[in-house]
């Protein structure tokens, strides 16, 4: 997969690939039991230091992702379908929050959204037939 | 080689020159890593370089590179297990390319003649010529090749990419990225061109008047630190503890700050490595 | 010490070929006085090799290098006595062709002459050569000068007097003075090498 380090982000690096990793095994790129690469060629494929590609992979095993076995390498942990809900959870109420910001400027009530939501289910449905 | 955890452990070194002194400098590096030395011209970081190498003897403190202490008999065979670069110290200048093999190959007993080899053609070397033709980027280039052509755990380079093009320095880094790649290779970069260790260094010490300031995880600085512009009337109301160095002009403040201890209504300008060492050693110097 | 030999070898063969030319020109030249010259030209090969070191500042580079301090001091000490012996072998064989061409075989005072002159250079690199490791070339030159000045001033005051004794000397009468200068050479040598070590030891690049 790809590991895009950014300098416009403000986040730490260790932060940008923990994220993008974690991103890529919640959306099933990285498959359970996949062996990820070393913490030192990530780092020095990706041109930064080896302690920040293991910051991210601490991260990643603390967060439940990926598990380490010494002397092998970090794998992808079993796809923890409670960690995925509620990383899904977490997107979902983000992207709510934003909707629930922009409404009142168009003088949506909730039911308006409701409607909306309703009315765009329906159509993918339609698409899928 | 395993279990070898440092590859550089400094303590408390201490050397006189007269005008000059090295003071409790300590600091180590860790197996793996690239340290930055850093250091403006004059700090000391050529000294440093020697009293690691055992050119010159220390007044007072320890060293030990790739687990023998300096002082150890042993240790003019453990130089065989490192490359040097060094910014003034060459081979004479009548000599080619072919002639240092020779030597070389009579130095070192893990010279690696098809290593030099590939590395003077990456590098693009007249085998031939004698360089005091060379120019500076090729004679560092040379004593590049020469340095990782006898299967060193460790190199230390001293301003290894001064004055050279920036396409030569890019090379250059790559190859030190390269060379760790491998858990047992080790690097000591010195240089007063702060941006060319930001980019490989996993650490950076600041040698400064003969004293080391920090040696830090990179990374962990660019973290603590920020750069805040304000108005020299908000200058007052930043708590002093948060504040490591300012510069005031009549138009306003730029204060290097430590990124907890200020309030985050304060705009955080983009901060590089350099910005950190020009603040902390104007610091030092008003002290 | 090989790699450092090599080094001196390319460094001076480089750069010494007026040296070399003028000491082979000498050597080949009627007469054992003329060998002299060669014998003394080729103890200056050391010194050039060592001003070309410190152009290049070898000595901070080297420090870092595997070599002893041994090797290090060694590889000037016998890369004079290999160029000296080189020339005085090429006199040698040079001045015996010679003579055989004139159906003469060479004189005895010839080559003792010629022992006496390796010795001589010797005993001048074993003085010079500590003196420069401590101070430099440039100081250690002016030293040679001195040295220089002072067996050309003995020489030119004691000349005819020493030219006489050596006339009337007896074979045996010279074959000790060789015997005893052969000596003192070596003893020079050894107590130099000695000093040189202890120079190197506290030497700081």
């Amino acid at each position: 997969m790809d590991i895009i380090i950014s300098n416009a982000d403000s986040r730490p690096i260790y932060e940008q690939i923990y994220a993008q990793i974690k991103d890529g095994i919640v959306a099933g790129d990285l498959k359970e039991g996949e062996l990820l690469p070393s913490i030192r060629t990530l780092a020095k494929d990706l041109r930064v230091s080896v302690i920040t590609t293991k910051r991210a992979y601490d991260e990643l095993e603390k967060g439940g992702y990926v598990h380490t076995v010494p002397a092998k390498g970090c794998y992808v942990a079993e796809r923890n379908p409670a960690l995925v809900r509620e990383e899904y959870l977490l997107r979902i109420e983000e992207h709510l929050r934003e909707v629930a910001r922009l409404a009142p400027p168009c003088g949506l009530t909730e039911d308006d959204i409701l409607e909306m939501l309703r009315l765009m289910n329906q159509g993918n449905q339609g698409e899928e037939k | 080689m395993s279990g070898l955890e440092n590859a550089i452990v400094v303590k408390d070194l201490c050397k006189s020159y007269p005008g000059f002194s090295l003071r409790d400098v300590s600091f180590s590096l860790p197996a793996g890593s690239i340290l930055g030395l850093v250091g403006e011209n004059g700090a000391g970081k050529s000294t440093t370089i020697k009293l690691l190498m055992d050119a010159i003897h220390p007044d007072a403190g320890t060293i030990q590179v790739l687990g023998t202490d300096t002082r150890d008999p042993a240790f003019s065979r453990l130089k065989e297990k490192v490359g040097v670069v060094l910014d003034e110290a060459y081979f004479p200048e009548v000599l080619t390319a072919q002639n240092v093999e020779q030597v070389m190959k009579n130095t070192y007993t893990n010279w690696n003649g098809e290593t030099y080899h590939r590395y003077l053609e990456k590098f693009r070397l007249p085998d031939n010529k004698i360089f005091k033709n060379f120019s500076r980027g090729m004679r560092m280039k040379l004593a590049i090749a020469v340095a990782l052509s006898h299967d060193p755990e460790l190199l230390v380079l001293d301003e290894a990419t001064g004055g050279l093009d920036p396409m030569v320095r890019e090379e250059i880094l790559d190859i030190f990225n390269e060379f760790t790649r491998e858990e047992s290779h080790s690097i000591l970069l010195s240089s007063h061109i702060v941006s060319d260790l930001e980019k490989v260094c996993d650490y950076i010490a600041f040698l400064h008047n003969g004293r080391l300031l920090f040696c830090e995880e990179k990374d962990r600085l660019l973290e603590e630190y920020a750069i805040v512009r304000l108005r020299r009337s908000e200058l007052e109301a930043l708590e002093s503890t948060a504040v490591v160095g300012k510069k005031v002009t009549d138009y306003g403040a730029e204060v290097l700050v430590k990124r907890g201890g200020v309030p985050a209504s304060f705009a955080r300008e983009h901060l590089t490595l350099e910005d950190i060492i020009l603040f902390l050693a104007k610091g030092e110097d008003n002290a | 010490m090989k790699g450092l030999l090599l080094k001196d070898f390319y460094t001076i063969f480089k750069q010494t070929k007026i040296f070399l030319i003028l000491i082979i020109v000498f050597s080949v030249m009627p007469g054992y006085n003329m060998a002299a010259f060669a014998i003394m030209y080729a103890s200056f090969l050391p010194i050039t090799a060592l001003a070309y070191d410190e152009r290049s500042k070898w000595d901070t580079l080297a420090a870092m290098m595997p070599y002893s301090h041994r090797q290090l001091l060694m590889s000037k000490y016998v890369l004079g006595y290999c160029t000296m012996a080189g020339a005085a072998v090429l006199a040698f064989i040079v001045q015996t062709f010679l003579a055989a061409m004139r159906h003469r075989a060479l004189a005895t005072e010839d080559w003792m002459a010629l022992v006496m002159v390796m010795c001589i250079a010797v005993i001048m690199q074993a003085i010079l050569l500590p003196v420069m490791f401590k101070v430099g070339v440039e100081k250690g030159r002016l030293v040679f000068f001195v040295l220089v000045g002072g067996i050309v001033l003995v020489g030119t005051l004691l000349g005819s007097r020493l030219a006489s004794a050596l006339e009337s000397a007896t074979a045996l009468r010279l074959s000790t003075m060789l015997l005893v200068l052969l000596a003192v050479a070596v003893a020079v040598n050894v107590i130099s090498i000695a000093v040189s070590a202890r120079i190197y030891r506290t030497k700081e690049v």
